[in-house]
């Protein structure tokens, strides 16, 4: 039987032993294991969706009827500025990360992370960057120019309040916990691979993962450039993005583009990965066209970083830039597109088994294709000119971060939620959560692409009456409190099935990818014994053999989900028990000091600078604590 | 509450356990980190200098470049920092033969050529405000100051780094064994040198 | 912290190849720092190419033998060499978009005002500048140029020229204006001269401030905006 060793700490030039807890808040507040960070990461931002939500309800509610009283142009761009920076950086970000903490390590069998304190870090910044930007509604001044907080809009003397600091001050900080996060899975994912997983024979979720982290890596400098750029002009008197100064505003637009389109891709990619997971297991099929969903995503990424000005049609660059940037923009719909074929030919005369998570995967493929083709539309300048700043481009980047991403982490979750609690969810409500998000996602967001060809321009907090917008925008309203009832059915539906969902077994889905293998919940120690891996789909191979991946149906139809806990596959092993010695890391208390010194910091940036003070004294101290604490036992290479 | 499964019984250990220590490149973790690091660092400074670039010949007002910058002064401090990669290497090279006493003294070394960089740079800095050029006066000192400052942080936190393995090495926590430790330092410092090559090519040399 | 060289580390070169890699660099640094000086090259240009190949060799002098990436594993030169290239494109992007690989001697301008200064060639200003020849006021074309790059259409519209702000009033028909400055000033070239040399000076409490203009660049400004349609 595996045990846990935790051998006596060498004496180490601090004193500080590193706690021993194992259960209760304050576990999860030192936790470092990966499985715990993704559950932190998971519910923190399932939160900032219902926040995000009830900041769209507000004004789809202000803009149900022309004129409307519900709020002020003052509120109202707040709540647009904050819905969508909400939505994007601290929700649908987080959620992917959620599932890469939590999925990751177990598909490519692995213990944990190669960094988990620095997970962990990752988690307490990212916390306290969500918790900075949202300060701004307990003083009545959230940032409110746009989540592009376009120069100079948000400078002195357009943007006089600290508004736009807590914008800026809060981005910086989400920064950081995305760019320390990036480097620990992209680490992760080329050195933790179990023994004979070649990358090619890593599953696409974990591939769309390394891809992303990249994408992330390389694009967030930017981002946290620009920033430094406008809080020097905003704190300090330069004139980076001031015309009168000599400065140009377009370097500001420039600048967070070129971060601002990977950050796209970073936001859909993670859940092309799921569904790329989901619909072989629900097909009863392997992934159709493996190796090029795989360069797909690769060609993606690195074309997403030569596409950016295409949010700049309207900006005057000239024909040749137009030009340049327009046969990129349509080049990157060749990958996107060969993924979507990939997808349906997986489920082409698969053997079909309409799970919930199923449902999600495939109304993702159907949203995102209608999404990706008024992306298209976008593509071409001309045509752009007409649909920019209209509601025409919210449709569009609703119908793939909403109807792609978000409905693809939503099929994720259906399907590894039975992984993490150990319990399936209620098909029963997960299916009425499905048809109600159909249904009041398209009544929401469909008319939008007329209106916006019609010309009602994006984030005016109301408009005139006799423009024969009303019926659109009211039938929009609607489809809006519709996807709010079915958010409401979803979270009754996870809170109910952990207590009484039916329970799961290792692989209630008679699934591909390792992560099956093992118990539900997995064990901290995730593998007792860490896989040889001799295919793609290792685990369906361990099932069923090698060559067992033709026509559906071959010796493997779902399993009867009886409530009996599933054995591992392998045969009644009691026999031959061994001692495995198995270092899992200790807990730590540094990272979330570090993360609550950086809080400081930035809260002294905006009241007082000798506040900052005690915050850096307090991240430095968390570094070199952490630099110096016990280790639980000499490893070279592997994470501390 | 989720289902805790009690730890189900391990399957039969049907081959020998991996080795705690693997990675599937045989590459240290940290290393790779670092070079990941490194790789996202480029952004930062691509950022900046692209900055540096777009704002030239912008400036409303004087100091201008060509007013202001002292070419032979910058060359030195560079021969310095240059120099002190030149100490970080054999640093480096001394501690994989196995001579702790000399990683010190070279490590040491090199953090002095790193602190009289800083304070070339401390002093040139000095010179440039009193001549009038600050942060905000015109479009080329906020451009200046900020690539130069963002670099000048780097290399101080480098000189902090490096004083630190001087630190653990003199405590006997660093040998031959240890000998990583000083290469990650080796990394950073080196890359901090080649960004000071870009800059002074740039801001200083085809800047004026 | 313990830890142990996992990968079998490369050959390291003796300390004497570092001292030579070192001799190289200083050597590059002081040709670079030389050529600075030398004029002729600067005519033909040459300058920026010689420099920038001599950055790229001690660049990748460092690269190769400090940081061990010629005999490291290829892995770390793949991601780091990700990292330089995606750099060396935004710069080379940014620059492009913002008109800085225009030709040398040029005024620096981005492609769009560039374009924008095609564009906005009216037949009035043309006949205006014709009639003056080369007006006593001053030069209406470089008057609108200069009011592009200055950044003047923050604030005013102008006819012909395609963006333009609302927060100073719309220079449409200027030169039959009776009055400006809100009235304040009667509309002659010596008072447009008098309030684009001081605004706030004429009239405290304008939103347009001082812009530290010199005297070339006011005539070139008022001999503009007369010649507006």
């Amino acid at each position: 039987m595996a045990t846990l060793v935790r051998p006596a700490p060498r004496v180490e030039l601090t004193a500080m032993p590193r706690p021993n807890v194992e259960t209760g808040l304050l576990s999860w507040i030192m936790t470092v294991d990966h499985k715990r960070i993704g559950i932190l990461y998971g519910a923190s931002a399932f939160i900032l969706f219902l926040i995000g939500g009830i900041e769209a309800l507000i004004m789809r509610m202000q803009l149900a009827q022309p004129n409307g009283k519900v709020v002020d142009a003052d509120t109202f761009n707040q709540l647009f500025t904050m819905h969508g920076t909400t939505m994007i950086f601290l929700v649908i970000m987080p959620l992917s990360v959620a599932f890469f903490n939590y999925i990751v390590p177990l598909q490519i069998g692995a213990r944990d992370v190669a960094f988990p304190r620095l997970n962990a870090l990752s988690y307490w910044i990212f916390l306290a960057g969500a918790i900075f930007i949202n300060l701004g509604w307990v003083i009545g001044q959230a940032p409110d120019a746009g989540w592009f907080g376009y120069a100079n809009l948000t400078e002195r003397p357009y943007a006089m309040g600290m508004n736009t600091d807590f914008w800026v001050l809060g981005l910086q900080i989400l920064g950081i916990a995305s760019i320390l996060g990036s480097m620990n899975f992209f680490v992760t994912i080329i050195n933790l691979r179990a023994p004979g997983m070649r990358m090619m024979r890593m599953p696409v979720f974990c591939w769309m993962t390394i891809v992303t982290n990249i994408l992330m890596l390389l694009a967030f400098p930017v981002i946290t450039i620009a920033l430094t750029f406008l809080l020097f002009d905003r704190y300090f008197g330069t004139h980076f993005f001031v015309p009168s100064g000599g400065g140009d505003p377009q370097l500001w637009v420039h600048l967070f583009w070129i971060f601002g389109h990977p950050e796209v891709y970073i936001l859909i990619l993670p859940a092309m990965g799921m569904v790329s997971q989901v619909l072989p297991t629900f097909a009863r099929k392997p992934l159709f066209g493996t190796p090029f969903v795989i360069y797909s995503g690769i060609a993606i990424a690195f074309l997403s970083f030569g596409v950016w000005a295409h949010h700049m049609f309207a900006q005057g660059l000239g024909p040749t830039a137009d030009a340049a940037f327009a046969f990129s923009t349509m080049a990157i719909a060749v990958p996107t597109g060969v993924k979507i074929f990939n997808w349906i030919g997986t489920l082409y005369k698969g053997h079909l088994w309409f799970t919930t998570s199923m449902l999600f995967a495939i109304g993702f493929i159907a949203m995102f294709i209608i999404g990706g083709l008024s992306g298209v539309m976008h593509a071409s300048p001309p045509a752009d000119l007409q649909q920019n700043n209209t509601y025409f481009i919210v449709a569009h980047f609703h119908y793939v971060l909403f109807g792609g991403s978000m409905l693809g982490i939503f099929a994720g979750i259906y399907y590894w939620y039975p992984k993490a609690i150990g319990r399936l969810m209620s098909e029963k409500l997960g299916k009425w959560h499905f048809w109600l998000t159909m249904i009041g996602f398209n009544l929401t967001f469909f008319p939008m692409h007329w209106v916006g060809l019609d010309g009602m321009p994006r984030r005016v907090y109301t408009y005139p009456d006799g423009m024969g917008w009303n019926d659109y925008n009211f039938a929009e309203t609607i489809g809006a409190f519709i996807i709010a009832l079915s958010v409401l059915i979803f979270i009754y539906n996870a809170v109910w099935s952990m207590r009484y969902g039916q329970i799961a077994g290792n692989d209630p889905w008679d699934a591909r990818t390792l992560e099956w293998s093992i118990p539900s919940p997995p064990p901290h120690y995730n593998f007792a014994e860490i896989p040889i891996v001799a295919s793609m789909d290792d685990w369906w191979r361990q099932k069923y053999g090698a060559g067992h991946e033709g026509p559906p149906g071959t010796g493997a139809h779902p399993p009867a989900m009886a409530g009996a806990a599933e054995d591992v596959h392998h045969a009644d092993e009691h026999a031959g028990e061994a001692h495995v010695h198995i270092h899992m890391p200790d807990p730590s208390y540094f990272p979330i000091m570090v993360g609550i010194g950086v809080f400081i910091m930035a809260l002294g940036m905006i009241t007082n600078y000798w506040v900052s003070l005690p915050g850096f004294v307090v991240v430095m101290a968390g570094v070199y604590g952490w630099c110096f604490e016990p280790v639980n036992a000499p490893e070279p290479g592997a994470a501390h | 509450m989720a289902v805790s499964a009690a730890e189900a019984p391990p399957p039969v250990i049907q081959h020998p356990p991996v080795a705690a220590d693997r990675t599937s490149t045989g590459l240290n973790h940290r290393k790779v980190l670092m070079w990941a690091f490194l790789g996202s660092d480029c952004m930062f400074f691509a950022s900046l200098i692209s900055n540096f670039q777009v704002q030239r010949g912008r400036s409303l007002n004087p100091p201008y470049p060509k007013d202001i910058i002292n070419i032979p002064f910058t060359s030195v401090s560079t021969f310095a920092l240059l120099m002190s990669s030149l100490m970080m290497v054999l640093a480096l090279a001394a501690i994989q033969r196995g001579d702790v006493r000399g990683m010190k003294i070279w490590i040491l070394a090199c953090a002095f050529l790193g602190a009289l960089f800083l304070g070339g740079q401390f002093y040139e800095f000095t010179g440039f405000v009193q001549s009038g050029l600050k942060l905000s006066t015109n479009l080329f000192g906020a451009s200046f100051f900020i690539l130069t400052g963002f670099h000048g942080t780097h290399v101080t936190i480098g000189v902090i780094w490096l004083i630190s393995v001087y630190y653990a090495a003199a405590r006997g926590r660093i040998t031959q064994k240890d000998s990583l430790s000083v290469e990650l330092a080796g990394l950073y410092w080196h890359f901090v040198d080649i960004v000071w090559v870009a800059i002074f090519t740039i801001v200083y040399l085809l800047g004026t | 912290m313990a830890n142990v060289h996992l990968a079998t580390e490369e050959h390291h070169p003796p300390a004497s190849g570092y001292v030579k890699v070192a001799f190289v660099l200083v050597v590059f640094t002081a040709i670079e720092v030389a050529v600075y000086y030398i004029e002729p090259l600067r005519v033909l240009d040459l300058l920026a190419p010689i420099l920038l190949v001599l950055s790229v060799l001690k660049f990748c002098g460092i690269g190769g033998w400090y940081m061990h990436l010629k005999m490291d594993h290829k892995l770390f030169f793949v991601f780091f060499a990700a990292g330089v290239c995606l750099a060396g494109t935004v710069i080379i992007a940014l620059m492009s978009l913002f008109g800085e690989l225009t030709e040398s001697g040029k005024p620096i301008q981005s492609i769009s005002t560039a374009l924008q200064l095609e564009a906005v060639k009216t037949p009035g200003a043309l006949a205006y500048e014709d009639q003056l020849g080369g007006s006593p006021i001053g030069n209406a074309e470089l008057g609108r140029q200069f009011w592009v790059l200055r950044g003047c259409t923050g604030c005013h519209i102008a006819p012909g020229i395609p963006s333009g702000g609302q927060i100073g009033p719309n220079q449409t028909h200027f030169s039959q204006r009776p009055t400006i400055a809100g009235g304040l000033l009667a509309n002659t070239p010596a008072n447009v001269e008098l309030w684009l040399k001081d605004p706030p000076a004429v009239k405290p409490g304008t939103l347009m401030p001082n812009l530290s203009l010199t005297d070339e660049q006011i005539k070139d400004l008022t001999a503009f905006l007369y010649s507006l349609p």
